[in-house]
């Protein structure tokens, strides 16, 4: 028996089949993410799980026990909501205390929690704030910090991140993702990120159109996609391994052959940290004209894979083990081809390496 | 049509702003002053009545030469020693302070119901509840006396509250579900799923939110029920007799600025009293 | 932990989650007040309009058309009903040319002074209509204040009997009813946006035309919404023909009062007020079908 047992969920709104037959076990602890397209159902699951939407069919169980019929407010489950839905007329205090005030917390246990849960999210002395004081990004860990105040036995993440810009999400994740490892609550997170998706969780759920495509760890699910949608919704990459560090220009990685790149800023790793990097094919682009001042490779077509609208080359670079796989849309009226032999420069943009550590119990 | 002199520019003045649209060609700003003047007859016309409402209340004059050759209490003195008529007063206060708090209640929660999810006939029964906006009150009055005397309910302030809550009732339903329509309904999920059952949830989170309108919509409904007379002329007695109702029998035995005094002071209840209420709501929702 | 709870649904959140329960009281209890205190005593008239009167208010349960056919046969309630109508009619079409020219004024100026003369429109709502009425009769008599300036002015030498009379109260019925057709009518002017005026002018459209093609249609659900109330609340009016109209001036509400009240005939005066309230639900129906109901509704009331 696991910790939760998802079995054959399915949620229709009149002829529309939101969830269909979606079954899945998460273990006590785990961080799972689920993934997937706008609409495939993923924030359905999550509100079916919380209670706020009823099931047509199939069954939740929490520890063994069946709480398909609970109503919300009777299943001890954390929701944090994309729009944090902060209650504006309370303070922070008297949000993040919300849960305990539900369950009958005397006030000394409340203050105390309230406080021990701001200073684990960094907000320590907001207790007396209203949200509309507050930033995007702090009101979004006041969420977090109120999802999690009353010990609930799972907590949920809908899409939490989507509304922050770049630099708060990436550092706003690797925030969650402490807490969580702190707690060690079990923790459903949903997102249409892959970036998140893949960097986040102990394991990963891949959904399209109300159904469950793969469940597995990240990296398996990256590596050996089962379905198609997974294998293209993941896209191929090429990985490369090498060493992370911070300059004065920012986060870049030093691969084993001696290259260098730029990548997104990540907070949990620090100088010196293997890590892996995965170059998607279709980031990686061939260098026409402009060369852009960063994350230039030179190397040589190994071989080339013509396949009318897309080409993909295979480009050996000097001290890269694997060859780049460079997926390329040909522009057939301007462009001159490339071929076997000839040297090209590839550019990939910094944010679209993925950039995860390696050997991470993560993966 | 458009003429040359129609185009010619003047310069523009302060005024301009105010003209909206006519921009400052000669001949629309004649149109804007002609209607600028029709807009001043029509507030005189509007307001011409109650300025001579409340300067002839001290009209020491009894038949009300106008304007009045000096000021007096002694109308307003009367007033206070008629007990028929502050029993009116007090009948008004409660009947109308009472009623809102109904209507406000059955407002909030009939408006909640609508809001929430589309259900069949809804738009049916919006018109059920807006209703008593149709019906003439000379019918309500008639039907509701036959009503209650064919049930045996005698005439009793009770009545007069539950039948002004009736009339009042649309008004609060449209003015209380206009704000729970901007209302973000995942507050109430978020109250939920940290543990706050629907009462609770209800308490907690959207009551203090909508707060505003309902207090709009009590004292819209304390303003209507206290002015209402047309019905509420067949269900008085003589001991819950309503201001209004006093007024109309007054003005037909005894012209007096007695008359005025009292219609002014109805006057300062139903506009000042509700605008002060109003301050204060505005004043809460700074903070 | 004081934190734990029991996941076993208790009772009463059977209760509160059941839908049935919740429709009953949401929207479920405004809709039974409505039907309780208002169409059940409609249906209560309506039985009563079949039935014989007995003394002093006293109702004789006994089926009979008397009470329609006395209508029927009796010119005077048709013409009382007709007059009604008309008079209503009479007093919408005054009240549309001021009562939009206002409307229209608020909706396009944009002084600070509009929000203040806004508030005076609002306020007027809140006046009584008993003293709105009432007042009319200190300006209108004979040494009331119209009269006395004109004779200070010596515009004329005796005094104008006005009051008592069909102007009187179309006069005052007129002017009370203004706000009703002057808020609708500023609604939705203000929600013209502007600049579709301007395209206008720069297409060639003179001051006039740019408002019948652009300002007027757009401004229709006003004018719609101020007609709705005007009329039903000017036809079926009490207080305006009692007080400022004249012995010749018969409005259909005074009339029922007087059969209610005077005449102890409550079968009849239910049947007056069923064949009214007929005619005008009647007349609400035909207005339905080219315009929304309760749209027009909810601009008006609110």
């Amino acid at each position: 028996m696991s910790f939760l047992e998802l079995d054959g969920m399915r949620k229709e709104f009149g002829d529309l089949v939101a969830v269909n037959g979606v079954s899945l076990d998460i273990e006590e602890g785990q961080f799972v993410t689920i993934v997937g397209p706008s609409g495939c159902g993923k924030s359905t699951i999550l509100r079916s799980i919380t209670g706020l939407e009823t099931l047509t069919d199939g069954e939740i169980r929490l520890e063994g026990e069946d709480i398909t019929e609970l109503p919300p407010y009777r299943r001890n489950i954390g929701l944090v909501f994309q729009d944090y839905a902060l209650f504006p007329h309370k303070t922070v205090f008297e949000n993040v205390a919300f849960g305990l005030k539900m369950r009958g917390a005397p006030e000394t246990e409340q203050r105390e929690r309230v406080e021990e849960m701001l200073r684990m999210v960094n907000l320590e002395g907001y207790e007396e704030k209203y949200p509309k004081e507050c930033s995007g990004g702090e009101q979004q860990r006041i969420a977090v910090a109120r999802a999690m105040a009353f010990d609930p036995d799972l907590v949920l993440m809908d899409e939490p991140l989507s509304n922050l810009d770049k630099n708060l999400r990436t550092s706003i994740r690797s925030e969650l993702r402490r807490i969580q490892d702190e707690t060690g609550v079990t923790t459903i997170y949903v997102t249409h990120n892959q970036n998140e998706a893949l960097s986040l969780g102990d394991k990963l759920a891949v959904m399209n159109d109300g159904r469950l495509e793969q469940f597995d760890e990240p990296e398996t699910v990256y590596r050996n996609p089962q379905t198609r949608f997974v294998a293209d919704f993941l896209g191929r990459s090429t990985e490369v391994t090498g060493r992370f560090r911070r300059d004065d220009g920012g986060p870049l990685v030093e691969l084993d052959g001696g290259h260098r790149m730029r990548v997104p800023d990540d907070e949990s790793l620090g100088d010196g940290d293997q890590v892996s990097l995965f170059l998607r094919d279709e980031k990686l682009k061939l260098v026409n004209g402009n060369r852009p001042s960063v994350n230039v490779i030179e190397g040589s077509i190994e071989s080339v894979d013509y396949r009318g609208r897309d080409i993909n080359y295979f480009i050996r670079v000097p001290g890269i083990d694997q060859t780049l796989q460079v997926s390329h849309i040909a522009d057939h009226s301007t462009e001159t081809f490339r071929e076997l032999g000839d040297t090209v420069a590839m550019h990939i943009e910094p944010e679209n390496v993925t950039c995860l550590p390696a050997g991470d119990e993560a993966l | 049509m458009a003429t040359e002199s129609d185009h010619a520019t003047t310069g523009e003045t302060g005024a301009d702003v105010e003209r909206g649209y006519f921009g400052i060609t000669l001949a629309s700003r004649t149109k804007w002053n002609l209607i600028r003047a029709a807009t001043v007859v029509g507030y005189v016309l509007m307001l011409l009545p109650l300025v001579v409402i409340v300067i002839n209340s001290f009209n020491p004059s009894r038949l009300g030469n106008f304007p009045p050759s000096s000021l007096t209490l002694r109308w307003y003195e009367e007033l206070l020693a008629d007990t028929t008529m502050l029993r009116a007063l007090w009948n008004s206060l409660l009947v109308g302070i009472s009623a809102a708090f109904v209507a406000g209640l059955v407002g909030t929660l009939t408006a909640m119901g609508f809001v929430r999810k589309d259900f069949r006939m809804q738009n049916a029964l919006v018109i059920v509840l807006l209703s008593p906006l149709l019906v003439p009150p000379i019918i309500v009055g008639v039907a509701a006396t036959i009503f209650f005397s064919q049930i045996g309910i005698g005439r009793s302030l009770g009545w007069l509250i539950v039948m002004h809550a009736l009339l009042g009732l649309p008004y609060a339903f449209l003015i209380i579900r206009s704000q729970l329509y901007l209302f973000d309904e995942t507050l109430e999920e978020a109250a939920q799923s940290l543990g706050a059952d629907r009462v609770t949830t209800f308490r907690e989170v959207t009551l203090p939110l909508i707060a505003p309108s309902i207090i709009t919509a009590m004292v819209i409904v304390f303003v209507i029920s206290f002015g209402e007379f047309t019905a509420t002329q067949f269900w008085v007695k003589r001991t819950t007799t309503t201001v209004p109702v006093v007024i109309f029998s007054m003005l037909r035995t005894s012209i007096s600025p007695k008359i005025d005094a009292l219609a002014t002071v109805m006057l300062v209840v139903t506009i000042v009293v509700p605008l002060f209420i109003l301050g204060i709501r505005r004043y809460l929702l700074r903070n | 932990m004081s934190t734990e709870r029991s996941r076993i649904p208790a009772l009463k959140d059977r209760v509160m989650e059941n839908d049935w329960i919740r429709f009953l009281i949401s929207p479920g209890l405004g809709i039974a007040w409505i039907l309780l205190f208002l169409f059940l005593p409609m249906t209560i008239i309506l039985v009563i309009s079949f039935s014989i009167p007995g003394d002093y208010g006293n109702v004789i349960y006994e089926f009979t058309v008397e009470n329609y056919r006395r209508f029927w046969t009796a010119d005077v309630y048709q013409n009382i009903i007709f007059e009604s109508l008309l008079y209503g009619v009479v007093v919408t079409l005054l009240s549309i040319p001021l009562g939009y020219t206002i409307g229209y004024f608020l909706g396009r100026s944009k002084t600070d002074w509009k929000w203040i003369l806004l508030g005076l429109v609002v306020l007027q709502y809140w006046v009584p209509f008993i003293i709105r009425t009432y007042a009319w009769i200190i300006i209108l008599s004979n040494n009331g204040v119209l009269n006395q300036l004109l004779l200070g002015l010596d515009v004329i030498s005796s005094p104008l009997n006005i009051m008592y009379t069909d102007y009187s109260m179309i006069l005052g019925l007129t002017v009370s009813l203004l706000p009703f057709m002057i808020l609708p009518v500023y609604v939705s002017v203000s929600t013209i946006d502007e600049d579709q005026i301007h395209a206008a002018k720069t297409l060639g459209a003179t001051d006039f035309r740019a408002f019948r093609e652009i300002t007027l249609p757009q401004s229709m659900p006003g004018i719609v919404s101020g007609v709705l109330f005007v009329f039903i609340i000017s036809a079926g009016a009490f207080l305006a023909p009692v007080l400022l109209g004249g012995p010749g001036t018969r409005m259909i509400a005074p009339v029922i009062e007087s059969v209610f009240i005077q005449d102890f005939n409550w079968p009849f005066a239910a049947a007056l007020s069923i064949v009214y309230f007929g005619i005008i639900g009647f007349l609400l129906y035909l207005f339905n079908r080219r315009v929304d109901l309760e749209e027009a509704l909810e601009t008006g009331a609110t």
